[in-house]
């Protein structure tokens, strides 16, 4: 649904006395941030809370896979047993120059606040300052699930908040390439 | 964790939503996780204050199982303590014609009469539909889903499926 459909329907739900939205739950996470502005700023506008699912990325943003290629960002190094770059959707939205920068000031992060990168991934949407965003986790094992919910446990300042979102794009202000 | 108004509902959730898409989920004929390790999962989610589910109808092969086992799971638990989001849309019963989309027909037999989760909780807290596409569709969706959300208290939510649906 794009930006000026939800705002459609949150038209009509009050043109015509409906119920209406009050939670919109898109795709969103620090490697894919700018995509969705535009749909997050109505959510902003018209008090939407905001539940992200893949908010690690289909495990991208944990730090697990590390890249095998200077020059292609498509190569990665998987673990045994993940994902790697099978799965199409993983490679697709996930794999590129901008993924590997964010997870990267991810990465710097972590270590400044002692986290682990999942747990900072996290704690970049806990705390978006436009809207109530409560992202979904979707762990596996009980220590995964543990680790995430550590999340409401770190705290990451304004200044580590915006380099996490500046990282998408290069020194002239041009995101990376997708 | 703490709780966090959602959106301007009034409705209190915790700071992190559990998701259980791989509930009853089998990849290459293995079971993800099956309904001792979800209900661990679960346990493990609510002792750290974790009160908000989400779910979808077709989580689970079958379809139904991932909203089965939260609702045998809550059996032991005060179902008001919890908020639980499901979704429709999705092919939930390919021999029914009307077993999938936004229809009225489709989200009242999905979300609120014959939900697997509902028929065991009584009542689900929010509804996500996931494929709203067409202006037609849509008139006629938030239609349905108006009347059902005021007849049983449902919340509904809008997915931003990925780019190019």
């Amino acid at each position: 649904m794009a930006a000026w459909q939800l705002t459609k329907a949150l038209w009509k739900a009050e043109t015509n006395d409906y119920q209406r939205f009050d939670v919109v739950q898109p795709l969103f996470h620090a490697g894919y941030y700018k995509d969705v502005e535009e749909y997050l700023s109505v959510a902003a506008d018209q008090e939407l809370a905001v539940c992200p699912y893949s908010p690690l990325a289909g495990g991208f943003l944990t730090g697990k896979y590390e890249r095998a290629d200077p020059d292609d960002p498509k190569s990665v190094r998987a673990p045994d047993g993940s994902r790697g770059s099978f799965d199409e959707r993983f490679e697709r939205f996930y794999l590129s120059e901008r993924g590997w920068k964010v997870l990267d000031e991810i990465r710097a992060v972590a270590d400044e606040v002692d986290a682990t990168p999942a747990q900072v991934s996290l704690r970049w949407l806990m705390d978006q300052e436009a809207f109530t965003c409560v992202p979904i986790i979707g762990a596996r094992t009980v220590d995964q699930l543990e680790e995430n919910v550590a999340a409401a446990d770190i705290s990451i300042s304004r200044e580590q908040h915006d380099r996490i979102t500046d990282a998408r794009f290069d020194e002239d202000g041009r995101r990376w390439g997708h | 964790m703490e709780y966090r108004q959602l959106g301007a509902t009034g409705t209190r959730v915790s700071e992190l939503c559990f998701g259980t898409w791989r509930f009853g989920r089998k990849t290459g004929g293995v079971l993800e996780t099956d309904e001792d390790d979800a209900h661990e999962l679960l346990d493990a989610f609510a002792d750290h204050g974790g009160n908000y589910i989400d779910c979808a109808n077709i989580y689970g092969d079958p379809n139904g199982t991932s909203e089965s086992y939260i609702g045998s799971w809550l059996e032991d638990r005060d179902r008001e303590k919890y908020v639980l989001t499901s979704k429709v849309y999705f092919e939930y019963d390919s021999d029914n014609p009307n077993g999938s989309g936004l229809s009225r027909t489709h989200i009242r037999n999905r979300s609120t009469k014959r939900s697997k989760i509902s028929a065991q909780t009584t009542w689900t807290s929010t509804i996500s539909t996931a494929g709203m596409k067409t202006p037609q569709s849509k008139r006629r969706s938030l239609r349905s889903t108006d009347s059902s959300k005021r007849a049983k208290s449902t919340i509904w939510v809008p997915q931003r499926w990925l780019p190019g649906n």
